[in-house]
């Protein structure tokens, strides 16, 4: 790690100049490694630190070129934290980033500043994402030209461009943010991530806060210009439909942790921990006839500063349960969870499991101790 | 029916705007509307706002006429030096307010408010300490507003330890009741002489306010700017790859000055107060015409039944602070968006 | 067949701002029976909650104000009441929650103070005894350990637990109506599930009837007995939960339908609705969805030149057709039992206007597992 660093402080241009190479067959265009995010929480006068929130705790995926990796969990789960972390908006506690081989958080001012071009976020909130006083010719324009890709007339005519690509007038550089609805702006927010010709955009909740409507529009825009440009997404989201829909592969995420990985076809047939098994029961289907029964997690979400112990799924995990029930009272302990007694399988309580392979397609890995 | 339809046709039909339908918003119809320009609509809608406005503008005008020297320059008459307007001994001191010349019975404005103790003219003087009041209130604001603004805004982005040290800073300022600091202020720069310049009156006063009021200031737009570090756009510049500079000066700062022009305005009018307690405890202005130092020289008087004086710069004074403060309110409810619901 | 709960009828809103008047509610008819779960759905704007609000008369007036129209609750006219009568009916006849439970909790009392206030106003009964009802209520909503959540305040609650409380307070009365304004949407899906089958299970109790206010499709589905979609201030489709889903009539909501991605379907594209959800302040003429509707642009292409005109929305000029343009359809029946508000429906033309009143309940009820053998399951149902 610290090597690759050194070499691309040698050789401060070569990120410019193979960025747009094409990568070996198979090689992933960004690796994230045991990406660790903690926030210290601090007490009293002093404000010492007396914990911390591990709102990220050992994160590892791949993101292959022109793929998109979904990444679903529900609130405090640390999704969002993950994306904020890897473009270095948030500092990282440990673990590594890289970008087409090359170690991101290695880099400092101007290399740095120049390696963000190929790495770009579109925010959840589409009121809070853009700034209210500036104009969104100059929102857009803004990034070209602090990159010294074109200036004036140039520059223009590229946000006019933009524009259109997302859908929007050309006309419209000229008006404010608040002049649009939630679709558009999102549309703008595209336009200013695209401004840069990344070739991997961070989606943090792109569509969650738009209309049931305008919702598809924007995810069909964002899959055009995938194929387009073979841009890479990380796509974070709650809603599991939308995640299953739009990604090649879902990583699912429980206390900032990844609980199960697989291509997001397997994932949805073929779910191996409780936890997804529970996320995918719980969506509300369209259909006033339902088919599925519905399991319902007893419980909720604990906090991340103070984590259960072993799997972080045990006080609420439905198969963990089953088997205490099945197995010797030797192998299992009592708990109170949610205002209940109940046994538990000692291990669960014990050790956190690792993600490891399960039977199903090669690359389904899940940390669970009870499923094969 | 037919007719409203084929209007309906014809609106709808190029040249008008693509989009002229996007009912969400309002664009096709009107022209870009900034938030500055909304605010500004805003103002001019209130009649109340206007006319403080224009009160205002005269307030300016009537400082104007101090700044050209005809009321305080010295001239010289048959080899005899006579003091300016407002030095000059026009008649008896004392005398009652008259719209006329007490002489040729022609209509004089230096008897329309009446002579003061020492016969000089009350319009005039009053006249002059407009300009007095209206520099001591801009250039204490410049200072407060460099000061406060300044490490306000270091305050709030940076954090960790730049952010402590300039808390305990204004804490610490914060916690000397304001008049004993001001008159300290006022005690030190008395008669001091920096570069060559003279201190005393309108510069020691200007420092004094300056020097002690931004830490109000400071507290808003740190705050303010602690809200805005963590919105999505200032995240959204950080991974264009911005530096600090740019992202406070071109993102945050327009989406906080309105705080500062709020707190400007309002502060007007305390600044002009402040100098009227200064000079009334004889801190301040000595050698020029103010309102504070009109109010001084005549509460004695009022008891010997000579009130125009003391009614004139008072009257003055609550003239211009109800219309600061009045258009100070509008100007508030324009230009902060937490009162007009985030659109 | 028994008589509605609360009818609401052509109820006609307006708010003044700044730009001129408003329309968030414009001929809004619906009823609700005792038992029964109404839901309306749409998106921003539409006036759901506008309306919702209406039934309690909780719209700020000034700005607000009702142009006219009706909201009988057993036979009397909400909004003729005094002031005063209205504060017993609320809370006591007609309780609701809302999306943000934050917000809607006052973060200075703790809990129990709160859910006391409501059963001291409304029930005549002591506060000691009031204390035991809010600690009831709160063992109803599946709270644990109830005593010590009394003395908690909002702020050491999660999301799903305040939501719950809000519950417990709305219920602490026994509301004839409880009008849930987007219940679960701040909140995460697993808590949702929580959450939605507390409803149904204290509307299975109590026999109480729901307004649901939402926009999620997923939801209506597995909750609502009888539906009202609701676009640009009006209602356009209103019909049974099964029958709208089956056969949508209304170009919008077929394509609500079609727009959500739906779990396990692999389709490779989604079908968009083009544009943009009005805004009251700036609705178009005629049929106020024509200019995304892609019935009548389809039918515009095969129609007679003098039929159609030229229209420009999002960005692009199309024909659609005249009638769409120029005359707002009215809600009629067009299938039984079934009301939409589209002129391009086949029977629309012959169709009578329809009165939105409809008993029915639904056919299915959605169940929930909270033990047994989970995996099995999940697996056998996902298999099918």
């Amino acid at each position: 790690m610290s090597e690759e660093a050194t070499v691309s402080y040698a050789q401060p241009h070569s990120v410019e100049q193979d960025a747009r190479a094409p990568l070996p067959p198979g090689e992933p265009l960004v690796e994230v490694r045991e990406l660790r995010t903690h926030f210290p929480i601090r007490k009293g006068v002093l404000a010492r630190i007396v914990g911390h929130v591990k709102a990220v705790d050992g994160v590892t995926f791949d993101i292959a070129p022109g793929k998109t990796l979904g990444l679903v969990g529900e609130s405090g789960c640390g999704k969002t934290t993950v994306g904020r972390t890897m473009l270095r908006l948030i500092p990282a506690t440990s673990g590594a980033v890289r970008y087409r081989g090359r170690d991101f958080f290695a880099y400092r001012g101007e290399e740095l500043r120049r390696l963000r071009r190929h790495m770009q976020i579109v925010f959840q909130d589409p009121v809070s994402s853009l700034n209210p006083r500036m104009t969104v010719g100059n929102i857009i324009g803004e990034p070209i030209e602090v990159h010294g890709i074109a200036r004036g007339k140039a520059k223009r005519e590229m946000v006019a461009g933009l524009l259109q690509r997302v859908g929007l007038d050309p006309s419209y550089g000229l008006r404010y943010p608040h002049e649009f609805s939630g679709g558009q702006r999102q549309r703008i927010g595209i336009a200013r991530a695209l401004a840069l010709a990344p070739d991997f955009i961070v989606c943090d909740e792109p569509v969650s806060a738009l209309d049931v409507s305008i919702q598809s529009q924007i995810l069909n825009l964002l899959d055009d210009l995938q194929r387009e440009r073979n841009i890479a997404y990380l796509f974070i989201a709650h809603n599991l439909a939308v995640v299953e829909h739009f990604s090649d592969d879902v990583a699912v995420m429980y206390l900032g942790r990844i609980v199960e990985k697989a291509s997001s076809r397997e994932l949805y047939r073929n779910p191996k921990h409780p936890y997804t098994m529970a996320l995918l029961s719980a969506v509300p289907e369209p259909d006033p006839r339902p088919r599925r029964q519905r399991i319902v997690l007893k419980g909720e979400v604990p906090s991340p500063s103070n984590p259960p112990t072993g799997c972080p799924f045990h006080p609420r995990c439905p198969l963990t349960r089953q088997a205490a029930s099945d197995a010797n009272a030797s192998d299992t302990v009592e708990i109170t969870s949610a205002g209940e007694r109940f046994r538990v399988l000692s291990v669960c309580k014990n050790d956190c499991p690792p993600l490891e392979q399960k039977q199903g397609e090669p690359g389904h890995v899940a940390a669970c101790w009870v499923t094969k | 029916m037919t007719s409203t339809t084929h209007d309906d046709a014809q609106s709808l039909r190029p040249p008008v705007q693509p989009g002229a339908y996007d009912p969400a918003t309002a664009v096709g119809a009107s022209p870009p509307r900034s938030l500055w320009r909304d605010a500004w609509g805003r103002i001019r809608q209130s009649r109340r706002a206007m006319f403080c406005v224009v009160v205002l503008l005269a307030y300016v005008l009537v400082g104007l006429i101090g700044f050209t020297g005809v009321l305080s320059n010295e001239t010289v008459v048959d080899g005899a030096t006579i003091p300016g307007l407002i030095d000059r001994t026009i008649g008896k001191s004392h005398q009652p307010p008259s719209w006329t010349h007490p002489e040729d019975g022609g209509i004089s404005p230096s008897y329309w408010l009446g002579l003061d103790f020492m016969g000089r003219s009350v319009f005039w003087r009053l006249v002059y300490g407009t300009r007095v009041a209206l520099t001591v209130a801009l250039l204490a604001s410049i200072i407060e507003i460099v000061i406060g603004f300044t490490l306000g805004a270091v305050s709030g982005y940076f954090g960790g330890i730049v952010d402590a040290l300039i808390t305990w800073l204004f804490s610490t300022v914060a916690s000397v009741p304001w008049i004993l600091l001001m008159i300290s202020f006022a005690y030190v720069l008395k008669n001091k002489t920096v570069w060559g310049y003279e201190l005393t009156g309108v510069p020691s006063i200007v420092l004094a306010l300056g020097l002690t009021t931004w830490v109000g200031l400071c507290r808003l737009i740190r705050g303010e700017v602690l809200k805005h570090r963590d919105r999505d756009y200032v995240l959204a510049a950080r991974a264009i790859g911005l530096g600090h500079g740019r992202i406070v000066f071109r993102h945050i700062l327009p989406n906080v000055f309105h705080l500062v022009i709020i707190n400007f305005a309002l502060g007007l009018a305390a600044f002009v107060h402040a100098e009227v307690i200064l000079s009334f405890l004889g801190l301040g202005v000595t050698e020029v015409p103010s309102w504070g130092r009109m109010i001084d020289d005549a509460k004695l008087e009022l008891l010997k039944g000579v009130w125009w004086p003391l009614l004139a710069a008072t009257v003055m004074i609550f003239v211009f602070s109800l219309a600061v403060n009045l258009f100070g309110d509008t100007l508030r409810d324009a230009l902060d968006p937490r009162l007009r619901g985030t659109d | 067949m028994a008589q509605p709960l609360l009818e609401v009828q052509n109820l006609n809103i307006a708010f003044d701002t700044e730009r001129g008047q408003i329309r968030p509610v414009r001929d809004v008819s619906l009823a609700i029976y005792p038992g029964q779960t109404v839901a309306v759905v749409g998106e921003s704007g539409c006036g759901k909650s506008v309306t919702a609000l209406s039934v309690l008369r909780l719209i700020p007036q000034p700005p607000g104000k009702v142009l006219g129209g009706e909201i009988i609750l057993e036979g009397r006219d909400l909004l003729k009441l005094p002031e005063h009568e209205m504060r017993t009916v609320r809370g006591k006849d007609i309780a609701m929650i809302f999306q943000e439970p934050m917000t809607s909790l006052n973060p200075v009392y703790t809990i129990g103070d709160q859910i006391a206030e409501a059963v001291v106003l409304h029930q005549r009964v002591g506060r000691r005894e009031a204390v035991q009802i809010a600690e009831q209520s709160l063992r109803e909503v599946g709270i644990a350990d109830p005593g010590r959540r009394l003395n908690e305040y909002p702020h050491q609650m999660s999301g799903g637990m305040r939501q719950r409380v809000m519950i417990a307070m709305a219920l602490s009365c026994k509301p004839k109506l409880l009008i849930a304004d987007e219940p679960t949407t701040a909140l995460d899906v697993t808590i949702q599930a929580q959450i939605l089958e507390l409803l149904r299970k204290l509307q299975r109790e109590q026999g109480m009837a729901i307004m649901l206010i939402t926009h999620d499709l997923g939801v209506v589905a597995e909750n609502a007995d009888v539906v009202a979609v609701m676009y640009a201030s009006r209602v356009v489709e209103f019909a049974k939960v099964e029958g709208l889903f089956d056969h949508p009539k209304h170009p919008y909501t077929e394509g609500l339908f079609r727009a959500v991605p739906k779990l396990g379907a692999h389709s490779e594209r989604l079908e968009t609705i083009p544009g943009t959800v009005p805004n009251p302040a700036k609705f178009p003429p005629g049929c106020k969805f024509h200019p995304r509707c892609p019935r009548t642009r389809e039918l515009a292409a095969r129609a007679r030149a003098e039929d159609t005109i030229e229209i420009a929305s999002a960005g692009e000029h199309f024909r659609v057709l005249r009638r769409c343009q120029t005359d707002e359809p009215q809600l009629r029946e067009v299938a039984p039992m079934h009301g939409a508000a589209c002129h391009q429906i086949a029977e629309y033309d012959r169709a009578a206007i329809l009165i939105p009143r409809l008993a029915d309940k639904r056919e299915v009820v959605p169940v929930a597992i909270v033990d047994g053998d989970v995996e099995a399951i999940v697996k056998q149902e996902l298999a099918t």
